[in-house]
This record gives C-alpha cells, structure tokens and sequence, in this order.
C-alpha cells in the first residue's frame, strides 16, 4: 500500500473499518453456511462461528494498525484529544489562543514589511548577483557614487563584472497636447535592462553604446552651458517608458513605440515600455521613463569627469565568481585609477555590495529593532501561556496521574501535551495570520513614503511560511516546560489526594514565578526604548527650527536648461516672485534652492570648500561648507531672524559685487566674537562654480535653522543671492495671510502667467514637509510604543493570574490567618509583598538589560540619551502602577475571604 | 484436539501465500486451504488470519479484489503479487533446508 494510501487512512479511518467489517462479515457467513451445512441449528451455527472467531474488535485493531502509520494516527489522536480538552475548558482556550494571535500577528505583519524590505530579493533576473558600486572617499564616507571616466575605466577593466551600467536622476518636462507634466527621468549609462536581465513589455531598449545625447547633466553639474558640450538637436535621442507612465499618461497606447515626444523642448523617440512593476531605479516620485547617456557626453570635460562623482552604478558579477574575488580585482583597478589620475583619484577606491542590502540599507536598522520588539511581545505571549499551561496542569494533575497509572509513559504524556500546545499555537496562528492580513493594510498606510520597496509588502507565501513556523516554535517554547513538569507526577500522592484541594508544588510556583519576572523584563526593556523613541519623536518635533511654518506653502519650479539658461531662469524667477507678490492675501514670496529644513546639499560633495580672506589655509585643508542661493524677502517669508546687518536685495545682481549672507553658526566658528560683516568669504567648487570664485563681502548674519531629521544639528551655512548664482531648479516659498492651500489656484495662474508650459510640483505647508521629515521616526515611536504598551498589558495580566492563582490555591490558608484573628490588612500586604518581590526582580532585569543593549539604538535617537535615568525612572513608574494594579485585585480577594467559607473547603 | 498442532511463528505466512498461489481466495478460503493442505494438522487461528492477510498485503505480496463468492455474497479475494511469488519461493526453500536439518538432526539423535 502506499504511503499516499496509508496517510489518506489516518484522515478517513471509516473507510478502512467498514471494508473489515464487510470481510469479517462475510467470513462468519461463510463459517455459518458451512455448520448449517454440516448439520448444525442456525443459531448454534452463529454463536459457534463467533466464539471461533473471538472478538472482532480486536481483530479490527489489529489489522488496522497495519493500514495506518501508527504514528500518524496517534498523533491524530492526540491532536483530537487536544481539541477535546480545549474545548471542555473554553476559558482558558479563548485566553490563550487570543494572546497568541495578537502576538503572531503582531509579528507576521512586522515580518511582511522586514520580508518586502531587507529578504526578498530583488524582482530581477538573478538579483542575488547584483551588485551595487561606488567609489569610496575617505574625505566623504556618505558617499555612495561613481564618476563617468572612472565608470568606463572600471567597466573597461574588470573581468570579475559581467556588466556595468550606471545612471543618475534627472527631471525633464514633457509638454505635447496634454498639461506640461514634470517627469522623473533615469539618464542611463551602458545597458541597464540587460544587467538588470529585464527585457522590455514592447518595443527594444537602448542598444549598448548606442551613441547619442544625453538630456542633461545632473543639476548643478556643470558651470551653465558654458560647459563646452555641444547640444544637437539630433533625432537620435530615444528613450523607454516606465509600464506605468505608458498607462496613466498614454492609456495604455498600442503604437507607442516610434512616438515622438517633447521633453524639455526637446524631441525624443520612444524606443519600448517596460513590463508592469518594473521599477528601478526604487525611488520616490517613482522613475517615469529612461533616456540613454552615449559615452561621448562627458569625454570632452575628462578632467571635471573624473572628480564629478554623481553616477549611481549597478554591476551583475559572472556567475562563477565570489563578491570577494570581484572586490580585489576592483582594488587592483581602483590603485591603478589613483596612480594614473592622481589629481582626481588619490585614495579613492571602489567598492560593491550586494545590491539589495544598498537598496535597504538606511532603513535595516529601524526594522530590525521593531522586529525584535515585535518578537519580544511574541514571547511575553508565550510566558503568558506557559504560566495558563502550568496553572492548568495543576488542576489536570488527577488525569494525568489517571493515564499514568495505566501505563502511559512520561514521554507519551509530554508528547500529549505539547501536541495541545502546538494545536493552541497553530489556532492562534491561524488567527494571528488573518489578524496580520488587516494590519499589514494599516501598517503600510503608516510607513514612510520613502521607505524603499514599500509596495512589495504585502501577505505572501513567505510570510505565511513564516506564521506556521513562528507558530510552531510557539507552541514548542511556551509548551515544552509546562509538558515537561506537568508529566512528572508523584502518582500515589495524586491519587490519594483525591477530590482535595491540592496544593501547588513549590517547584511548579517557583517556574511561574520566574517566568513573570521574565516577562516583567522584557516589557521594562519595550517601555525603555519606546520611551525613548517617542521622545526622540516629541523632541524632534517640538526642536527650536529658528524658523516660523506658519501659514507658509512651498512648491517646487524647475526651469529646463534645455529651454532656458541659468541667468534666464534667474529672471524667470524674478518674474514669478513679482506675480506672486502681486496676488491678494501673499504676504511675501522668495525662490531658494532648497528650503530651510533639508540642510544643504545631500552630499558632501556638493558642497563647496569655504576660504575665509587673509585665513590662508592648505588646498586640501579647506573645510567645506553648505551653501543656499536665495531671493531677497526669503528670510522673511520663513521667519529666519536677522542678527546683523541686510538681507539681500534687488540691487545684488550678477552685475554688482559679490555678496553673502552667513548664519550664526558660521559666525560663531569662524568669527567668535569678531564682527563679520564687511569680511569676505570665499566659496570654491569647480563643479558649482566652475573657475568663477570671486571673494563674497558679507553683509549679514541670520538665525539658525535646525534642520529636521536626526541628522538635524544647525551647521555653518552660507547663502548667496539667487541672481548671483542663478540656478533652474528652486523651491519657492510664500507666506500667506490665511490657510496657504486655499492659494494653490492663485500661484498656478501666476506661474503660468510667466511660463505656460510650467508645472509646479511638490506644493505643500511647510508644517506638512516637517511632518513628512520625521515620518521615519514617527513610525518607530508609534510602533514601539503600540507593541511596548501591549506588552505592558500582557506582563500585567500574566502577573495578575500568577497572584491570583496563588491567593485561590491559598484560600484555606487565608481563612485560617483571619479566623485566627489576622488583621486583613496583613494578609493583603502578604500578597503585595509577594507581587512587589517579582516586580522589583524584573525591574532589575529589565533596566540591566536595557542598559546593555543601548548599542543597538544608537545615531537612532535625538536629544535623549538611552542612559538618561528620567528614562529608566519614568518606565519604572509606570511599570510599578499597572503592576501593582494587577496586584491589588486579588490581594483584596485574599484579604476578603470568609473564614467560615475557606474551612468549609476542606 | 491433541493432534492439531499450534502454529510455529512465522509458518502462517507462507501458508497464506501457499494457499493463494494456486488461485485468487478469499480470507475464509485461505483457511479452509490451510486447513486442508496440512490435513487439518494446523489450525490456523482465526483471529490471527486477517491482520496477517492485511500485514501481507501492507508488504506488497499479496493484492486484493473484491468479488462474489461461490454462495454468491460480496468476498475480497487475495492473489499473489511478484514480489509474493518470490518470496514463497524463497520461503518453500528455506523450510525445505530446515525441515531437512531438523529430520536429519532427530534420526541422529535416535540412531
């Protein structure tokens, strides 16, 4: 018989005993016809053929055992006697399973985010072989890019790298019959798709070194136009369309493919879409399309190439080699770059991941502190069954002293408990998973938008996979103790007892006790870092900003170079400021390259080196310094004090004298006491500035900004005026009398009014984009403290069944106490005492091991320190009342017993 | 009774697989045969016969069909497989080096 057969036995045994019983049927018929035959009475025939045969039950055992793993089937044995047992004491079957759900589910929804995130690979062909790569600075360790000359050489030389493509972000405007639309653009280096191993939906993709011109270098790339790079308006240029973008802004065209479009006053031909889900780079506003960077386009600047490092790079290593192999081919390489080229690439190296940890990388930390988190509730679960399990296995002392007695082995009755314990486990799992389904709706509504990958988190078999295991090792860890120790039974003494009330052994008391303390720990341990990260939270939120977001919209306008010229787009600016100021109800407006909170320039390299006028100093000691170009009125608008001296006006054009405005941190570094204004300052770049680095006179100091974030702290800052350092791409401010979106149509009409074909993006209040800015720790603090609340909860609950346990096991003694005139204060102070001793045990465990793992948050936090003792002490408190709270019940119970009813037990 | 021997373990079977060699039986058949090939000398019990049908069946050398019997009633009739086919061989064998050994062993003893 099959394997198959014989399972499918275990599920149908009915089957299997009525084919038995037609044969043990029909053989006593037989024997029966023939007696009858032989001469016998009918009825003597019948008993004698039964007496012959003995008892058909135990021939029915036996043969059935053999159909049957018997294994198996005592396994569905005891699974169905679990579920008996269960469903007798529905009570404790609801507590448990309930905890166990919530813990599991908990849990899975957590997993679902940390799967989507950090472990699922990445949806390309092969993604474990993908490799992200950079070139390592040790001036700029952030740094995470490449520059173009030494992506070609590193492409042109490594052997260990089957493919390299490289690409930076870029927007363009697409205008055509529809409203002008900015979109996010990926300009592509090399055969990306190929690397990638996704072929497109339609059409092809860029063949490689396909020459043509590229869109446009990153903004601030270059010196203007007067970077010497020729721009034909060539039919060559060509790119691929996101499945997305085909869809929301072609209606899914069939004849897409060889369609012109015009991208920034440009003409592009459209090559192919990409599948649906299609999503790379994985960034927020997602990629709408691909435009192609032939290999020429920054040959004829090698020397600013070189140390222009602003190209992200992806690699796909062959198959036969090791990530190791392949990053000492890349230092060999690296070396040798730096030898040759030695004014761009001394000490700098290369470096590869694998891709998905790049990918996830800022963000593995948070999620695995939440994971953890989440874990711990999932254990103070299990303590929390473990101790029902225990209390119960008390009372079932009688049953199993009853099935001992009649030769059940020790193992065989762990092995039944545990089974009722993984039956309790895989309910609550089930539940747990259906719990998990709906809060991962939730919780996705909750995450950071710019949390990577976040539309992959969904329920999916992995995570199932997940659930059934997590519920299993449930069941194993909260089982296997109380298994273990209710199977050990002193038979006589069990059985003897009789109908008495039994009194608990002290070893079973003294295991619960220890696992309240546990939980207790832990709980202290969720309530410390969910203290400190929801003042973290509170503290970034409430941090001085040194500027006003009242009643302030900001939105974002990007001139296309390919359309206008840095010093045109200046003026532009200058006209929407005027029209701005012009529209009712706009108190002021002013265009800034970036707003006060996002502190500079996103990488160090984007800042300039800062020489201060008769301060020589070394080239390469020169400390760098952010730098914001801004409209007269901008500190206005914002509310940034001004210390010293002006704001800019219109008067500092590009015609008259350089000038500069510094914040107070500049001041304080760079000046102490000194007065700054009428110093001169000097802001050096070759990339920003080209070789136009005149000595900027200062002419006032403002306020500092504190830029949200944890990264926050107010460093030295220099702006410059707008018209100076005329830019495409700005961000404008306006401060409106009344609520700032009710503005929204007055500021479109006015950007219009300037240039038609210009949308504006990314409209917000400021207080909205200072939300945004701590979503990430929003999200921490609101999880930790959801899963450290119910923690707390839990510890409490479990520390209240224990207490109340021990006072209903001790009800007789409680009433001899009182009959013999013990004061009922006494008494309850017995059971305070007796919950305050676990309390303070725990307390102590928790705070020690909060102490210890401080480490773990770390660069997590702003303006709280983990070792803080109003921290420890708050979490104490709070911890101490819901303890004792869970106490004081039934140590009142205690105190209250009827003497007269407690004897009468006996 | 004195004359019907009690079954040596592990003889039953290959009595069963002996009884059904000749033709598709049935459990009630089997034992009739078993019955009568020995002469009545062994008696199987009867209660032992169909957990050993079925272990048999478990291993692979008996198959099973159900049919109608002589009297005409439903009965699940038991033939031999291969690998039962090789196994009675290998077991007729080995009874017959064991009978063999024990008959030499006993005139020995008597001579």
């Amino acid at each position: 018989m099959s394997l198959l057969s014989r399972l499918a036995n275990v599920f149908r045994p009915g089957r299997v005993e009525r084919a038995l019983d037609d044969e043990l049927a029909f053989h006593i018929e037989s024997r029966i016809d023939d007696l009858v035959a032989g001469g016998m009475s009918r009825a003597d025939a019948e008993t004698a053929a039964r007496r012959q045969f003995g008892s058909p039950l135990r021939v029915r055992e036996s043969s059935r055992d053999v159909k049957l793993l018997p294994w198996l089937d005592a396994l569905a044995r005891d699974v169905r006697h679990g579920v008996r047992a269960l469903r007798r004491s529905p009570v404790f079957a609801a507590v448990a399973i309930g905890t166990l759900a919530l813990g599991i589910g908990a849990n899975t929804a957590v997993f679902s985010i940390v799967n989507a995130v950090l472990l699922k690979p990445l949806p390309f062909k092969d993604g474990s072989r993908l490799v992200w790569l950079w070139s390592t600075d040790p001036k700029n360790p952030a740094a995470r890019s490449v520059s173009h000359p030494d992506f070609v050489d590193i492409r042109a030389q490594s052997r260990s790298l089957e493919s390299l493509a490289s690409w930076y972000g870029y927007e363009m405007v697409l205008t055509g019959r529809a409203e002008p639309q900015r979109v996010q653009v990926a300009v592509v280096m090399g055969d990306l798709f190929s690397v990638l191993g996704v072929p497109p939906a339609r059409g092809t993709t860029f063949r490689a070194e396909r020459p043509g011109p590229a869109p446009g270098l990153p903004p601030g790339a270059g010196p203007g136009q007067a970077g010497g790079r020729p721009l034909g308006d060539t039919p060559e240029r060509a790119v691929v369309l996101s499945h997305r973008f085909w869809a929301e802004r072609f209606e899914s065209d069939p004849a897409i493919v060889g369609r012109g479009l015009t991208l920034s006053g440009k003409s592009y031909r459209v090559l192919g879409v990409m599948p649906r889900g299609f999503q790379f780079p994985i960034q927020t506003p997602p990629i709408d399309m691909w435009a192609e960077l032939g290999p020429e386009q920054f040959a004829d600047v090698p020397q600013m190439g070189r140390s222009a490092r602003l190209m992200d790079a992806i690699g796909r290593l062959r198959s036969d080699e090791a990530i190791e192999r392949a990053q000492a081919e890349l230092d060999v390489i690296a070396s040798r770059l730096s030898r040759q080229y030695p004014d761009t690439n001394a000490g700098i190296g290369v470096r590869i991941v694998p891709a998905v940890d790049h990918v996830a990388g800022r963000v593995s930390r948070p999620l695995l502190i939440l994971f953890a988190a989440v874990a711990c509730v999932l254990l103070i679960a299990c303590v929390n069954v473990a101790n029902l399990l225990l209390a119960r296995a008390t009372d079932r002392r009688r049953e199993i002293a009853l099935r001992s007695a009649l030769g059940a082995g020790r193992a065989r009755i762990t092995f039944q408990l545990l089974i009722e314990s993984l039956v309790l486990a895989l309910i609550g799992g089930a539940l747990g998973g259906l719990i998990a389904t709906w809060g991962v709706e939730a919780l996705v509504q909750l995450v950071p938008t710019d949390l990577p990958r976040a539309d992959e988190i969904g329920v999916d078999r992995v995570v199932l996979v997940f659930t059934v295991v997590a519920s299993l090792a449930t069941g194993l860890i909260f089982g296997v103790a109380p298994a273990w120790q209710a199977s050990n039974v002193d038979l006589t003494a069990a059985l003897q007892e009789g109908g008495r009330t039994m009194s608990v052994s002290a070893r079973a008391f003294r295991l619960r006790g220890a696992l309240v303390v546990a939980e207790i720990a832990l709980a202290v341990m969720l309530l410390t870092g969910a203290t400190l990260f929801m003042t973290t939270f509170w503290r970034l939120r409430e941090a001085p900003q040194g500027f006003d977001p009242h009643n302030v919209l900001s939105f974002d306008v990007t001139w296309p170079w390919e359309k206008y010229s840095f010093e045109q787009a200046g003026a532009k600016l200058r006209e929407l400021q005027v029209a701005l100021q012009a529209v009712p109800g706009i108190r002021g407006a002013a265009g800034g390259m970036q707003l006060p909170d996002r502190g500079g320039a996103a990488s160090d390299l984007l800042s300039p080196f800062l020489e201060i006028e008769g301060r020589p100093v070394a080239r390469d000691a020169r400390p760098r310094t952010a730098y914001v170009p801004t409209q007269p009125g901008y500190f206005r608008v914002l509310g940034i004090p001004l210390v010293n001296g002006r704001d800019f006006t219109d008067r500092d054009s590009l015609e008259s004298p350089r000038v500069a405005v510094i914040n107070e941190s500049l001041a304080r570094s760079y000046f102490g006491n000194e007065n700054p204004i009428g110093k001169r300052l000097k802001l050096d770049l070759w990339l920003l500035f080209g070789s136009e680095t005149p000595m900027r006179e200062i002419v006032g100091v403002v306020g500092d900004v504190t830029h949200a974030g944890i990264s926050g702290a107010a460093r030295p800052l220099v702006y410059i005026p707008f018209a100076q350092r005329p830019f495409n791409i700005s961000y404008v401010v306006v401060k409106t009398d009344s609520d700032p979106a009710s503005f929204v149509p007055a500021i479109r009409a006015a950007v219009r009014s300037v240039d038609p074909d210009q949308p504006i993006y990314d409209v917000r209040t400021l207080e909205d984009r200072i939300g945004m800015s701590v979503a990430q720790e929003r999200f921490n603090a609101l999880l930790l403290a959801m899963f450290s609340g119910l923690a707390l909860l839990l510890a409490a609950i479990g520390l209240y069944g224990v207490l109340s346990y021990s006072v209903a096991q001790r009800t007789h003694e409680m009433g001899v106490r009182l009959a013999l005139g013990a004061d009922p204060r006494d008494v309850l102070g017995r059971v305070m005492r007796e919950g305050a001793t676990l309390i303070a045990a725990g307390l102590l465990i928790g705070v020690a091991g909060a102490t210890a793992l401080t480490g773990l948050v770390e660069g997590l936090l702003f303006g709280v320190s983990p070792l803080d003792p109003r921290i420890h002490l708050t979490v104490a408190v709070v911890l101490m009342l819901v303890a004792m709270a869970a106490c004081w019940i039934p140590a009142r119970r205690a105190a209250r017993v009827d003497p007269l009813v407690a004897l009468r037990y006996e | 009774m004195a004359d019907e021997a009690a079954l040596l373990p592990g003889t039953l079977d290959v009595l069963i697989l002996k009884s059904v060699s000749l033709a598709p039986e049935h459990g009630y058949g089997v034992l009739l045969r078993i019955e009568q090939i020995t002469g009545g000398a062994l008696l199987v019990e009867q209660g032992a016969l169909y957990p050993a049908l079925a272990r048999l069946e478990h291993q692979g050398l008996l198959e099973s069909e159900w049919g109608t019997s002589d009297n005409n009633r439903r009965a699940k009739f038991y033939k031999l497989t291969a690998a039962g086919r090789r196994r009675l061989k290998a077991e007729t064998e080995r009874w017959e080096r064991l009978a063999t050994a024990m008959s030499r062993a006993l005139r020995a003893q008597e001579a």
